[in-house]
Parts: structure tokens; sequence; C-alpha cells
């Protein structure tokens, strides 16, 4: 599919009832979109419809429906982990040398999951002064297999959305652009955030809600919180998502900084965009984006 | 670009018992061949039996040696080791002293009392603060049955090593707000638990320990944000003690240098030392007790505490608090840290 030189890496956001796909090909001349899809589920996907065969049938067929009408294939996929499935625990790191956090990180690692350690695959994320565990069950891990074994992903990863979100926004070349900052992607019913300060991730939150529920009160509560737990303030909110973009504009205006639309193809050469969207329709694509530019980045 | 790699590759779980069972394959193909190429029999029979009837006599009086040790570092250690609570030291007749005589010899019998959904009254327990077991400023239970109205002077003691130790052993789901301890055995645990079963799994693990516990718990908070508290107040039944050797004034200021060195070597954070306080003793000797304060994560007070280990026999650690520092709902980053360390020191 690919030539001499280029590349191609798909991204793919499961939320809810909505998949979202990014495919992306990248050449020395830069990255380009070759497409940005989303398609509905008969029912929402959750970790049970992962694990139940004929649940994932439903992805499965999405998935391959997308890829035939795009024209592309999966040969290169990373798709974002559940936020169920995933455990995000953030220590501070003590020792100078990587070798001796990495124990560190280990051991703690172990104190949260005790007896149960053996079942989770684990990995970690530094910055200077913090570290982030990242555990997920084996067995959750073995369903995203199934579906990649199903679906025909030739080489499959998996992330978690935040993680996504950061890296589209570096890639995008948005970050970072204060000292300290709000990432912030609103999908219906779920968010994810992230702290950035200095442009290293310094804390990780996720919320929900229901439809009865102020939406701008709870993206305001998990913000407040993260702050507080983080003991840091921000200069601006960076907003993405599926979610009515007056969200982050509000949540900006309660917390007292600017917001900004998290354009995750805003470096993109305006030529090779190719259509009309507009950087909040952009934005929607956000995680998508950010899990394809790591399959593109090897 | 941040990645975290989960899947490693793409490959699937390896049962946990592959990779042993691989193991053990290779190392039984690895001694066929070895044994095909090598007999072992002939090997053997070639030793002298002299230098094997040698080699027996060193072996026995090593194992006398290192198993008497091992089981002294285990009682010392580890509450939860099998025969952790026996009487490892009551052999050493000229020196072993018993926190409660009568209960040497007997088998360790764990007592939980729950009383379950039951709200403490106020003037029972403040909310969330922990009590200072002693602070020399209220007269210790017993001190009214000395003639002399002083205080029995500071024994050695691993109850606050193995109060602490609990923190391995919190299951899932229960969160701690404070532990408690003294040497003389008394420990209390306050905080929350996400559900009456971890709780449970919790009082199950204490029960494990050679102790003594009570279990209180509580709901707090309205219905849409009701908490299960719980405090457990134990006593480490057949606690090992013994005396602690006697210092001269110039050796215990530099023994608190020394601990004061240890703590910032720690990592300790926030460490704050205040000038020790002096108790008198019988026979012409002084109670010294050097407080200290600091914050750190359970790997920079271990060390900590393990320093204080290697001189146990000049000091104790006659109180401990730990406030865990709560990181998120997975469990704490670190603790506010207290610790008496007690010492004896001869009147010149």
């Amino acid at each position: 599919m690919f030539g001499f030189g280029k590349k191609g890496a798909t991204g793919i956001h499961v939320s809810g009832r909505i998949v979202r796909v990014a495919a992306l090909g990248s050449s020395r001349g830069g990255v380009w979109p070759l497409a940005l899809v989303e398609s509905e589920l008969e029912s929402p996907f959750d970790p049970a419809a992962l694990a139940d065969d004929e649940q994932r049938q439903d992805l499965v067929s999405t998935l391959e429906g997308i890829a035939d009408e795009c024209g592309f294939d999966y040969g290169n996929t990373c798709i974002s982990l559940d936020r169920r499935l995933a455990l995000v625990k953030r220590c501070p790191l003590v020792a100078d040398a990587d070798k001796d956090n990495y124990e560190h990180l280990l051991w703690e690692s172990e104190q949260i999951l005790a007896e149960e350690a053996g079942e989770f695959s684990l990995d970690f994320v530094m910055t200077q002064d913090w570290g982030f565990v990242v555990a997920a069950r084996y067995s959750a891990l073995d369903c995203y297999l199934d579906l990649g074994d199903e679906v025909g992903f030739a080489r499959l990863d998996v992330d978690l959305a935040p993680f996504a979100l950061y890296n589209a926004g570096e890639c995008a070349e948005l970050l970072p652009g204060e000292e300290s900052e709000l990432l912030l992607y609103a999908d219906v019913g779920e968010a994810w955030l992230m702290l950035v300060e200095e442009g290293e991730p310094l804390a990780v939150g996720s919320c929900t809600w229901e439809e009865e529920d102020e939406v701008v009160e709870v993206l305001e509560g998990a913000a407040r919180k993260l702050l507080q737990d983080a003991g840091s303030d921000i200069q601006r909110v960076w907003g993405a998502g599926a979610g009515d973009m007056a969200w982050s504009e509000e949540l900006a205006g309660k917390l007292g900084v600017p917001r900004s639309i998290l354009d995750p193809l805003a470096a993109v050469d305006p030529d090779l965009l190719g259509e009309d969207a507009t950087p909040e329709q952009r934005s929607v694509y956000a995680i998508a984006v950010g899990l394809a530019q790591r399959g593109l980045a090897g | 670009m941040i990645r975290v790699e989960l899947l490693h590759g793409g490959s699937r779980q390896v049962p946990p018992w592959a990779g042993p069972a691989l193991f053990a394959l290779a190392l039984c193909g690895g001694l066929y061949g070895l044994n095909w190429l090598y007999p072992f029999g002939q090997i053997f029979d070639s030793s002298s039996q002299d230098t094997v009837a040698n080699q027996e006599l060193w072996q026995e009086e090593a194992n006398d040696v290192t198993d008497s040790v091992a089981a002294e570092r285990s009682a010392a250690s580890d509450p939860w080791a099998e025969g952790a609570a026996g009487d490892s030291w009551s052999n050493d007749a000229e020196t072993a002293e018993t926190a409660e005589s009568s209960g040497w010899g007997e088998a360790p019998v764990p007592v939980v009392q729950e009383t379950p959904a039951v709200a403490p009254r106020e003037e029972d327990r403040p909310a969330s603060v922990p009590h200072v077991v002693n602070d020399f400023s209220q007269p210790a239970v017993g001190d009214g049955d000395r003639p002399d109205g002083l205080r029995p002077p500071p024994r050695r003691s691993t109850a606050c090593h193995w109060a602490v130790s609990i923190n391995e052993r919190v299951p899932p789901g229960v969160r701690l707000v404070s532990l408690t301890c003294s040497a003389t055995g008394e420990y209390g645990l306050e905080g929350t638990s996400a559900s009456q079963q971890s709780l449970r799994a919790f009082s199950e693990i204490l029960q494990k320990s050679p102790s003594q516990v009570t279990l209180s718990s509580w709901q707090e908070g309205k219905a849409s944000a009701r908490v299960l508290r719980f405090a457990f107040d134990g006593r480490f039944s057949e606690l090992p003690v013994r005396a602690l050797a006697t210092l001269s004034s110039d050796q215990a200021m530099r023994l608190f240098g020394k601990v004061a060195r240890w703590a910032d070597e720690s990592g300790l954070d926030g460490l704050l030392i205040k000038k020790n306080i002096t108790m008198p003793l019988p026979s012409a000797r002084i109670h010294q007790r050097q407080k200290l304060w600091g914050t750190g994560s359970y790997q920079q007070i271990g060390a900590f505490l393990e320093k204080l280990q290697q001189v146990e026999e000049i000091a104790v650690l006659g109180e401990v608090v730990l406030m865990p520092i709560q990181g998120d709902e997975q469990g704490w980053a670190e603790a506010r840290l207290y610790a008496a360390v007690d010492v004896v020191v001869g009147m010149p």
C-alpha cells in the first residue's frame, strides 16, 4: 500500500457506541490523514462485550466495513484501552537512576496488586519527578488480541486514551504551550483529563456522568481534584472531543484560564488535509490520531 | 511521545507454571546428559570416607549456629512467619524478660471481636485523629505499681516494626488512615474500607499475626457518600522483649546523631527532630527519648526503620505513628511518620 520511505498507521478509539478510526500516512514530507471515520455500534462497547465472542463480532464487522470503505488495511494498529480495564497510579520518583526508579515503581505496583500481580501486564511512564504505573489484566489484553486476530491486524498495540491525547497534542506541535496546562477530551458520557507541566504529564484522571448530571460541574469537580492532588494550577485548557465544545469553554471560564481547541492535525500541511473540516471537528479524532501517531513513531 | 507497552509484541499470557516447568525440564535433561558423560556414582565413590566424616561434623556445627541465628532473625522481623511468636529469646536466662510471662509457652490465640455497624461515641474516638500512644505527658498504665513511682526502663522490642509491616498486608479496597504502635505491643489501625468483604479479609490477615485484635467498624456519611470506617485495636501478646544495653551519655548523643543522619539518608522529607526527653529510671539510670517527624514513601520509611533495627541491642523504637497521605484510591504514595527512639543511659 505504501511506497519506499512511506508508512502508515491506524488508531482506533472506541467509546460507548462510537468507533473512531484515524488512518495516517507519513513520509519524509510529513504526516497526512488517510481517513478520519466514525461509525456507530449496535450496542455500547464495554469490557463485557470485549470478552463476549458474539458482541465482539459487532466491532469486528464495523472495523472491517470501515477499512473496506476507505481503502486501507490494519497493518499497524493501536487501539485505546477501555477506561475500566486500565489501572493508572502515580508515584513520586525517589532515586536518581532510572533503574532504581523502575524497581521502586515495580515495588509500588506489587503493593497495589498484591497477590494478583502476576495476572497483570505492567509498564511505567517516567517523567522527571513522577512515575505512572500502568497495569492491565492479561485476560483483558488477550481479548484485544482476539479482536486483532479476527479483524486481521498485522501488528497491534494498546495504549491509554489520555496518553494518546497527549501524543496528539505533542505531534500537532501544540504542546507544550504553557508552563502548566490541562488537556480535556470530553465524549458523550465520559471524559479524560491530563495535567501537563512543562511539557510532561503530571496527573491523569477521568470522569463519567449521567443524563441528569450537569456536565460542566462534573468536569470542574474532576479538574479541581486533579489540580488539588497535583498541587498545581494551570494557564490553559485544551479542549477536544465529541461532547459539546461549550463544556471546555465553560470549564476554562470557571478555572479562569483561556481555552484552545486541541486540533490533532494542526501541524499537517493544509494542502494535505484535503477537506473542510474545522479544528473542532478534527478534535473529535484527537485520541484516534494520537494512537496512530504512536504507530508511526514505531 | 508517551507509550506504554502492555502487549509486549502481541504475545499472549504464558501460563505461570510454564516457566518453572520448562526450567525443570531443561534441568532434568542437562543432568541426564551430564550423568551420561560423567556418571555421578563414580564421582561420589571416589571421595575419601574421612573427608566426608569431617565435612558432616563441620556441617552439623554450622547448622546449629545458623539455625539459631535464623530463628531469632525470623522472630524479630516477621511476626507472620511460622513460629515467629515463639520464645526464641527465652533461653537467654540472664537477660531475657517477657512482656507477659503468663503468655509464654501457650499457643497464640488470636481474638477478633467484630462490632460492625456500630457508631463509636464521639468521646471514645475523635474522627480520624490517631491517639498518641505515649507522649510522656500522661502516666503509662502500670506505673503506679512501682513503689518508687519510677517508670520501668524501655526494653528491646520489635512491636513497632511488626506493626509497620502490616502495611504490606493491607488488602485491596482497604485504606489506612493511621497506624500507631508502642514498644509494649499495643497497636491501632484506623481507616476506611470499600466493602465489608475487604474489611473481613483484612481482619483475617490480622488474625494470622501473633496478636489479639479487636475490630470496630461503622458507616459514616450520608447515603450518597457512605464510607465504611474501621478501627483495629490490637496487642502483640507474645512479644519477645529483653533489656536494652545501658549507654553512656556520650554514646547516647552519638547514637541520636546517627538516627537523625539515617532519617535524612533514607530520603525522609520535612524532618523535624526535637531535643531529646529525659526520664529518671531506677538504679541510677535515665531513659532518653528522641522524637522524630518526617514524610516519605513506604520504601523510605522502611529503609529508616531497618537502620534502627541494626542497633536493636541499644535502642528501641518506642512509638511509631504512620499517617498515609492518600495518593489515590489504589493506595498511598507517602506517609507522615512520627517515631520515638528510646535508649537507657547510665548516670555518671
